[in-house]
């Protein structure tokens, strides 16, 4: 009986003639591809069989898949032998091979002086707080009756007629809570409305990382010094009224 | 009369830097420094009991001295003595009066450094008269043998009258979850109260100890 000769195969090759390169920008991503050309056509190896039925690779027109057999590459599906195996072509990685190139400048575009606003969105995403903030009176009438190991893994500063308590486990009474994100406190439930700006507001507004940025439901902010931030202590907070 | 005041030196000493000087083979004390220590301890119990919670009871001077004597004899004691064990008794009253949160506070500035002496009196010899008398004293004020094995007894009832100062039944919980003594959280008034402070986060804290349900 015949053996069926794309048993065992790990890696298929692809080739497609160079001018449909373009088509070949949805695999780019992939970074086990390796990428060669060869006179009119590109050859890419590595594709895995996992890979050979997805979409992306079947989307690809005018393409030819192979899968190689001792010396020889046989086309898929063929019993023949279709091409000498390739040895003399130099492989590199596909995103390396295909680089991307930035779109020409749009002379036409007028909206240069437009803002990016430094804004908060509700978020369902639910994330540990980190902080607190609660009137003294309040505490007042809690912090020296607290059990020395409930405070010892807080930290805190005085804000006007408030006391923001960073740490965690935090006291459980009631307060506005927050999250942190690097030097950002945020208020529960908000993130913001672009996160992967987060980094140059920081920069902007942070500009030594010497300072916690405290955002407010209102959009405003306001900064505490690290500094200022203390270890909660009994006696501390005592000596503070 | 000495310009230095020994017991002074000794009890600041331990208070600063957790060290102290062996000075001499026959200690004794004038009333006259046993009055400049009472103000020195004094003072350290004020600033300690800033860090109290609740309302911090009352300076006991009587008791604070007394704990300070019976420190400075031990460490006099602990390589060098001429009496003989029976004379060692009269150095080491026991205190005399009533065991009160105020009194247990005031005498912890000086006894919570008594366990560490005993264990180095035990390395050098198990035996010793002085471990005995000591461990005696330790018995009334487990509060400063919390977390050093002594295996002292705890008489829950004076223990419950003793807790119901809110200030030192909170520091005595403090410490013996800072200390993470789990054998003394086998008396059932202690791993109550324990478990009071820990609330929701045992596990957090302290993941040995398992709040009865």
């Amino acid at each position: 009986m015949e053996r069926d000769l794309t048993q065992g195969v790990t890696e298929y090759w692809l080739r497609l003639p160079s001018k449909y390169k373009e088509k070949l920008a949805q695999i780019r991503v992939w970074k086990s591809l390796r990428m060669s050309t060869d006179m009119d056509d590109i050859w890419v190896r590595g594709i895995a069989p996992s890979q050979l039925n997805s979409p992306e690779i079947r989307s690809i027109p005018f393409k030819k898949i192979y899968f190689q057999h001792e010396n020889a590459l046989f086309l898929l599906g063929g019993n023949l032998p279709e091409e000498r195996l390739k040895t003399s072509l130099l492989w590199s990685p596909i995103h390396k091979a295909l680089p991307v190139e930035t779109p020409e400048y749009n002379f036409n575009f007028f909206e240069l002086d437009a803002k990016i606003g430094f804004n908060m969105v509700p978020s369902s995403q639910e994330r540990l707080a980190v902080a607190q903030l609660i009137p003294l009176d309040v505490l007042d009438e809690i912090i020296p009756k607290m059990p020395a190991i409930r405070l010892q893994c807080l930290n805190w500063v005085i804000i006007e007629d408030k006391a923001l308590l960073i740490g965690s486990p935090l006291l459980s009474i009631p307060g506005k809570t927050y999250w942190q994100n690097q030097n950002f406190l945020l208020p529960a439930g908000y993130d913001f409305e672009h996160p992967e700006l987060s980094t140059y507001f920081n920069k902007k507004v942070n500009q030594n990382g010497n300072d916690m940025i405290v955002m407010q439901t209102d959009h405003s902010y306001f900064k505490i010094t690290k500094e200022n931030i203390q270890k909660l202590t009994i006696s501390g907070y005592r000596l503070s009224r | 009369m000495s310009l230095q005041n020994n017991i002074l030196q000794t009890i600041h000493h331990l208070r600063t830097s957790g060290q102290f000087v062996l000075y001499t083979n026959k200690p004794k004390v004038s009333t006259s420094e046993l009055n400049d220590l009472a103000d020195f301890l004094e003072q350290e119990y004020e600033n300690e009991s800033l860090n109290y919670p609740f309302a911090a009871p009352e300076f006991h001077k009587e008791a604070a001295v007394w704990a300070a004597k019976t420190i400075y004899y031990a460490a006099q004691f602990l390589a060098h003595r001429m009496e003989e064990p029976k004379n060692l008794g009269k150095f080491f009253e026991d205190f005399k009066g009533e065991i009160s949160p105020s009194v247990i506070l005031s005498t912890d500035i000086s006894l919570r450094f008594l366990p560490f002496i005993i264990k180095e009196l035990e390395h050098i010899d198990f035996e010793d008269w002085l471990v005995k008398i000591l461990k005696k004293q330790l018995q009334t004020f487990s509060y400063s043998a919390i977390g050093h094995d002594m295996n002292e007894e705890i008489q829950e009832e004076k223990l419950a009258k003793l807790f119901q100062n809110d200030c030192f039944r909170t520091l005595f919980t403090d410490r013996v979850i800072a200390k993470k003594d789990i054998s003394l959280t086998a008396h059932k008034i202690i791993q109550e109260n324990v478990a009071i402070q820990l609330g929701e986060h045992s596990n957090q804290f302290w993941r040995a100890f398992v709040p009865e349900a």
